[in-house]
């Protein structure tokens, strides 16, 4: 392998995708989807909090001053209830009589909280509620705490939406949209393109090798897998940390997509062959990142295989801080990168004998 | 004079069939070499087999003494290929076309300077190759040869589908280029063009080899030379100059009129593919 013969193809084929539209569409795409959601939707997180309170409190307004966070007063505790059950209310808080006052007198009262479900908005409303209390009486949390998750069904590993806010579930749904497109749509076009025109041949006349030709255009769908994952998480306003964790795992990721997407290209003849293979690769693949979609469906436990999935799975965890369960994944993604280029080398030297 | 391409009993099949057959030859170092053939007798076949581009079914061909399939890397850096589909990237401009081969063949940017004013492509290097008319793509792909100092040239119809003053250029080129000790292995349809260029030539038919010598031997060899008399009115009579007491009685015919002129016919190369290759076949 020589790598400025490498360097020369992906520097040729990053230029040559953006100037033709129809890949430099696969690479806009999910940029273009966060940016107009990021204007049409802002970036900020809306968390309704629902409040009973049989007596005026100080709660609701200092809640209210928080930027984030929206309170709605309920005169009926049952009205509360099936306002967070349809979930238009993610956090209820029911206070008892004299909140106030019990809570000035030092007396510890007994509240009543309610979360729609496991969902990071839920427990930031938890969170608020409690940094308010200690705002007003500034000693360790002065009440009696009862929580009760309405919707507690779902299983957090299945359900990837459950265990994100919208923000953090639209980041890896770009994140991941951006990954597949470039990996299974565009790096395939880039071969099937140099065969359709037949440059492939003076490329292999050239003293660069197949493999050599192969590595370059897998890495032009790595390098674009990484420029529009900082894109995305540089929009989003995601900390330096788990952007750089992220982007680790994005690298490693996108590079097993894109040893599928080279295969996908090596198997296709035409572009339109590409395209009836492609989309069927990018809608299994975009699966487990639609899990937030579909809910909590049994058959999201069948696309544990996928690559898609443990690269999901990892994202969502650095997005949620869970740095354990994220080196997990991605050692199951580097031993998924091994099992798949050994399957790509495979195949490409049974095309090669052709 | 020594050997630079050498084939030995070539064969190469595809899907049962096969598309070039025992093929024996050896092409000399300087030599301008053209394999001429019908659609299909298996001309781009035979030169993907000489630059290594697919592996025979057997038999063997080598360049300058490294085989071609399996020392590619050998073999790479001394051919040069112009195809007969012009394959160079049209959204890039020449001199990016030019200049990433050259980063592929490790050769220095003035090399590229250098072709793009020899085959006269500096003044529109940097417009994007799509405009480019037939002939200046010809042109490209002629440099994009070059640039790695080639000892062999494999040109595959290179005047396929140009204008007669582009097609004379590209023909003054391949010339030019013999003249300074590059090897030409050349495909065509075209006879005339074959027979002002080549040194020697092959006709090809469904693969194999069916004969092989100098355009003139050839001529020779399977022509009929012909004495071709043109009479006061105009009345034009051919005959054949190798059955003398035939010539004597047509003379004879001619009687009391008066000749205008005599002029002695040869066989073109053209007669003589087809009297050898016959007609092309039909698939």
């Amino acid at each position: 392998m020589n790598g400025q013969r490498i360097a020369a193809i992906v520097q040729k084929d990053l230029i040559d995708a953006i100037r033709t539209p129809r890949l430099l569409l696969i690479i806009i795409t999910p940029l273009i989807v966060a940016l107009f959601i990021n204007i049409v939707f802002g970036n900020k997180l809306t968390i309704n909090i629902g409040i009973y309170a049989p007596d005026s409190t100080q709660i609701a307004a200092i809640l209210e001053q928080v930027d984030l966070v929206r309170v709605i007063l309920f005169e009926d505790k049952n009205l509360l209830q099936s306002a967070i059950r349809n979930k238009s209310i993610t956090t209820g808080i029911i206070l008892p009589q004299e909140f106030d006052t019990l809570l000035l007198s030092q007396n510890t009262p007994h509240v009543e909280i309610l979360l729609a479900d496991n969902s990071q908005e839920s427990k930031l409303g938890l969170s608020l509620f409690q940094q308010a209390i200690q705002q007003l009486v500034p000693k360790s949390l002065p009440v009696e705490l009862t929580i009760t998750t309405l919707d507690s069904e779902q299983s957090p590993n299945n359900d990837l939406r459950g265990t994100l806010s919208i923000d953090q579930y639209a980041i890896v749904l770009w994140l991941v949209m951006g990954i597949v497109g470039n990996s299974v749509m565009l790096v395939p076009s880039l071969i099937v393109e140099e065969r359709e025109r037949q440059t492939l041949d003076a490329l292999l006349l050239s003293p660069a090798t197949f493999a050599e030709i192969i590595a370059a255009k897998a890495a032009v769908g790595v390098c674009y897998s990484l420029i529009g994952s900082a894109v995305i998480l540089a929009m989003q306003r995601v900390n330096i940390t788990q952007t750089l964790l992220i982007i680790m795992l994005v690298l490693l990721g996108s590079f097993t997509l894109s040893l599928i997407g080279v295969m996908i290209g090596v198997l296709s003849n035409n572009i339109q062959t590409l395209n009836s293979y492609g989309n069927v690769f990018v809608f299994i693949l975009m699966f487990p990142s639609l899990a937030g979609m579909i809910g909590n469906n049994p058959i999201l436990s069948y696309t544990r295989f996928l690559p898609t999935y443990s690269l999901t799975q990892g994202i969502s965890q650095i997005l949620t801080k869970n740095f354990h369960n994220t080196i997990t994944n991605s050692i199951i993604i580097a031993i998924q990168t091994l099992l798949i280029f050994s399957l790509v080398i495979f195949v490409l030297h049974r095309q090669r004998l052709r | 004079m020594d050997a630079i391409i050498e084939a030995q009993h070539l064969c190469k099949e595809f899907k049962n069939k096969r598309a070039v057959n025992d093929l024996t030859f050896s092409i000399q170092r300087g030599e301008i070499f053209g394999l001429l053939g019908h659609n299909g007798a298996g001309k781009t076949t035979t030169i993907r087999l000489l630059t290594g581009q697919i592996p025979p079914t057997s038999g063997s061909c080598s360049i300058s003494g490294y085989h071609s399939f399996t020392e590619q890397h050998r073999v790479k850096p001394l051919i040069g290929i112009v195809p007969e589909t012009q394959n160079v990237y049209g959204r890039m401009s020449g001199y990016e076309n030019l200049l990433f081969f050259a980063r592929l063949y490790g050769v220095k940017k003035t090399r590229v300077n250098e072709l793009l004013e020899q085959l006269h492509l500096k003044q529109a290097c940097h417009d994007r190759v799509d405009t480019y008319s037939n002939g200046m793509r010809q042109r490209l792909l002629i440099a994009r040869a070059l640039l790695n100092h080639p000892q062999v040239i494999f040109f595959d119809e290179p005047t396929r589908g140009l204008d007669p003053t582009s097609a004379r250029e590209i023909r003054e080129l391949i010339r030019q280029l013999a003249n300074t000790g590059i090897t030409i292995f050349l495909t065509t349809h075209n006879m005339e063009e074959a027979d002002s260029l080549c040194h020697r030539v092959a006709f090809i038919k469904s693969g194999s080899i069916i004969v092989i010598d100098t355009p003139q031997n050839l001529k020779i060899k399977h022509g009929a030379r012909k004495a071709r008399i043109t009479l006061a009115n105009q009345q034009e009579i051919i005959i054949p100059l190798s059955d003398t007491q035939y010539l004597m009685s047509e003379l004879q015919t001619i009687n009391n009129q008066e000749i205008l002129m005599i002029h002695s016919q040869e066989a073109t190369l053209e007669d003589i593919f087809i009297y050898l290759a016959g007609k092309e076949e039909q698939p």
